[in-house]
């Protein structure tokens, strides 16, 4: 089998799609129905349970990536590429007590960008802003690149249409139905999503037994079995600091937390991070199938798909363009809606508007989404390689983050200039060790410098913070 | 005389070179690769006009693969495809070569021969960077840990 | 340091049986969210 063949029909994926846009768009709409206050749509009302709220979080959490990388990282780096990916799960778990502190301390909050503004003041905030915009920025062309690149890869159809469906039809359902359309459809995309994994891994086995995978790969690729595996040592951390900063900062997670009722946030991001865990593994084994069954790999990262459509032909390859799809979708819209949220509130609201209405806001939370949309689309049009790989630069970024946030959550002397030095000191220099050193180094650097940088000025010239100047108030 | 001397070479010359539309194989890229990883692709292409409808591809330990053993040489590949991906690969170089199969079962001469160094991080700086690592998140799990007793011994 | 048959087979198996329960306990939470109301 040739790579260059498409493994699904081009007519049947464009029916999946097709019959997936409906359900979600109709899904979208009819939750959406009489979310006319700005709580409802961008915080779904702040009383989400617990079971939509850790499916929320591992649907958010598992991207494409999970279920395209973790073959190829398995494939490439062996157990510790498939281990390593998995600790990106300890970003979720540690903030489950974040979670609940947030919400305590800020129940009328709406954004990550509401706490840092009145935690550190005006310059720390605007810098966050930049880092959670840059950031965001690239995740979300990441996504729509990677829709339709996946899409092409797997059924043929031509990446501009692949890329255009996946975006259009997030931003249309998010559009019409909030957060709540959000994260109803990530609990229908979880369920697919781990079914699908947990369903060609076991077929996987029971095809090609552990013995067989065992003895194929110490012939053949022995570095794949060895636990001192020198490139996988040296991603382990930087990979898990990485995910953490990111989880940390981002409003994706913060909006959860300000929307999940009382006392659910704990609950579902130590759940969601305990369930996502395994499944980097789960889904990354079946690559350590390929070379038992023969399977030529001309591309590492098609090895996911290929050994689908090989154990399981037609089956497998709709199972993989289901998941994959799903995984995007359940990634996009949240991104989108939390990104639309940090410009809604943090810049129109604080910077353009401040004395705007809460039914004015919501009708502008509208037309963001739709500009976030269109800017993502144009930016992910000309498919420029380098574009989708933005996202791998932002490591320093947002592990620079990690130590101002959880530092301004649990310490009350935390040094606001410090934590402003750490942001912007450790994305420099974590950009530049990414640069001259590698890219396994930057999201590293960047923890340590900002929190060198933090944990030394609270230490040398604490700041009294009082807990109450969270709690700002806005008119109806 | 002269003349037709020169054209009879000139033909001759040629006729072996427009036979030879059996070219071998060529690499898509360097013919040396290095790897810190113990994975590298290899890519190869059918010479332009020849009617090629298969690839054949070896690995062996040394350059000289007419010379090894039959053992020391290893089929890694044989179909359709024009490139593969080798992962897994302790430190050491490896040479490959390629030829190309026809329809009627004749094969074209062997490819060049690419060579591919793998040299692995050394273990010494791979444990330095995963102990800072480590470090770093410790101390960020402890504070956030820390932070959440405290929270929940006051309440 | 070579992993061992056994290590893969648990360390793949057990991977697999925790992806399993998870839909399973969603939709469990799911139900009793329901029953409470507390859907959203």
């Amino acid at each position: 089998m040739n790579v260059n063949d498409a493994i699904l029909d081009p007519y049947l994926a464009g029916a999946l799609l097709a019959a997936f846009s409906v359900l979600w768009i109709f899904l979208g709409w009819w939750w959406g129905r009489g979310q006319d206050a700005l709580d409802d749509f961008m915080l779904a009302g702040r009383r989400v349970g617990l079971a939509l709220g850790t499916a929320t979080a591992m649907a958010t959490w598992v991207t494409a990536s999970t279920t395209m990388v973790a073959p190829q990282f398995a494939y490439e780096l062996g157990v510790w590429g498939m281990i390593g990916y998995s600790l990106g799960s300890v970003g979720l778990i540690l903030f489950a007590p974040m979670a609940a502190r947030i919400r305590r301390l800020m129940p009328a909050g709406y954004t990550s960008g509401d706490f840092i503004r009145l935690r550190y003041g005006v310059w720390a905030w605007r810098v966050f802003l930049v880092i959670s915009l840059v950031y965001s920025m690239g995740w979300l062309v990441s996504l729509a690149m990677a829709g339709g690149v996946l899409i092409h890869a797997l059924s043929g159809l031509p990446y501009h249409l692949g890329m255009s469906v996946i975006l259009g039809i997030c931003v249309i359902y998010t559009l019409l139905g909030g957060l709540r359309a959000v994260i109803g459809t990530d609990f229908i995309q979880t369920v697919i999503i781990i079914t699908g994994i947990v369903l060609l891994g076991f077929l996987t086995i029971s095809r090609v037994g552990f013995e067989d995978m065992h003895a194929t790969l110490a012939q053949e690729r022995p570095e794949l079995l060895n636990l001192l595996m020198p490139a996988s040592l040296m991603f382990l951390f930087n990979n898990l600091l990485f995910g953490m900063g990111e989880i940390f900062h981002s409003n994706v997670w913060w909006s959860r937390a300000f929307a999940f009722g009382e006392g659910v946030g704990f609950k579902a991001y130590l759940l969601a991070g305990l369930f996502w865990t395994p499944i980097p593994i789960a889904a990354g084994f079946v690559a350590l199938a390929a070379p038992v069954i023969g399977l030529n790999v001309p591309r590492s990262d098609m090895v996911g798909p290929m050994i689908a459509a090989n154990l399981l032909g037609t089956a497998g390859a709709v199972l993989v363009f289901v998941v994959v799809f799903s995984a995007l979708a359940s990634s996009l819209d949240s991104l989108l809606a939390a990104t639309s949220d940090l410009i809604l509130e943090d810049i129109y609201r604080k910077h353009l508007n401040p004395g705007a209405s809460q039914q004015h806001l919501r009708r502008a939370g509208s037309v963001v989404i739709v500009g976030l949309g269109l800017l993502t689309w144009l930016v992910s049009l000309p498919n420029i390689d380098t574009l989708g790989k933005i996202l791998h630069f932002t490591g320093s970024f947002v592990a620079s983050t990690i130590w101002p946030v959880a530092a301004g959550l649990y310490w009350r002397k935390t040094n606001p200039t410090g934590a402003l030095l750490g942001m912007v000191a450790g994305s420099v220099l974590g950009l530049v060790v990414y640069e001259m050193i590698g890219w396994y180094t930057a999201a590293l650097v960047g923890a340590v410098v900002s929190m060198v940088l933090t944990v030394g000025t609270t230490l040398a010239a604490p700041r009294d913070f009082d807990w109450q100047d969270l709690q700002e108030e806005h008119k109806a | 005389m002269r003349i037709f001397a020169t054209t009879f070479f000139a033909v001759a010359l040629t006729l072996p070179l427009a036979a030879q539309s059996d070219s071998a194989p060529v690499w898509a890229g360097e013919l040396e690769l290095n790897s810190s990883g113990g994975y590298y692709s290899l890519n190869w292409a059918a010479a332009p006009g020849s009617d090629v409808t298969s690839f054949y591809l070896e690995e062996a330990a040394s350059p000289d693969f007419a010379g090894a053993d039959r053992d020391e040489r290893r089929q890694v590949y044989d179909g359709e495809d024009s490139g593969t991906t080798i992962s897994g690969k302790a430190d050491g170089t490896y040479y490959y070569r390629v030829h190309g199969r026809k329809d009627d079962g004749s094969r074209t001469p062997w490819s060049k021969t690419l060579g591919v160094t793998v040299r692995h991080h050394s273990l010494p700086r791979a444990f330095a960077f995963l102990i800072t690592g480590a470090l770093v998140f410790l101390a960020t799990a402890v504070m956030i840990l820390g932070g959440y007793r405290r929270e929940r011994s006051k309440s | 340091m070579m992993i061992s048959v056994s290590f893969l087979s648990v360390l793949v198996t057990i991977a697999l049986l925790v992806a399993a329960v998870a839909p399973a306990a969603l939709l469990a939470f799911f139900v009793r969210d329901w029953r409470n109301g507390n859907i959203w």
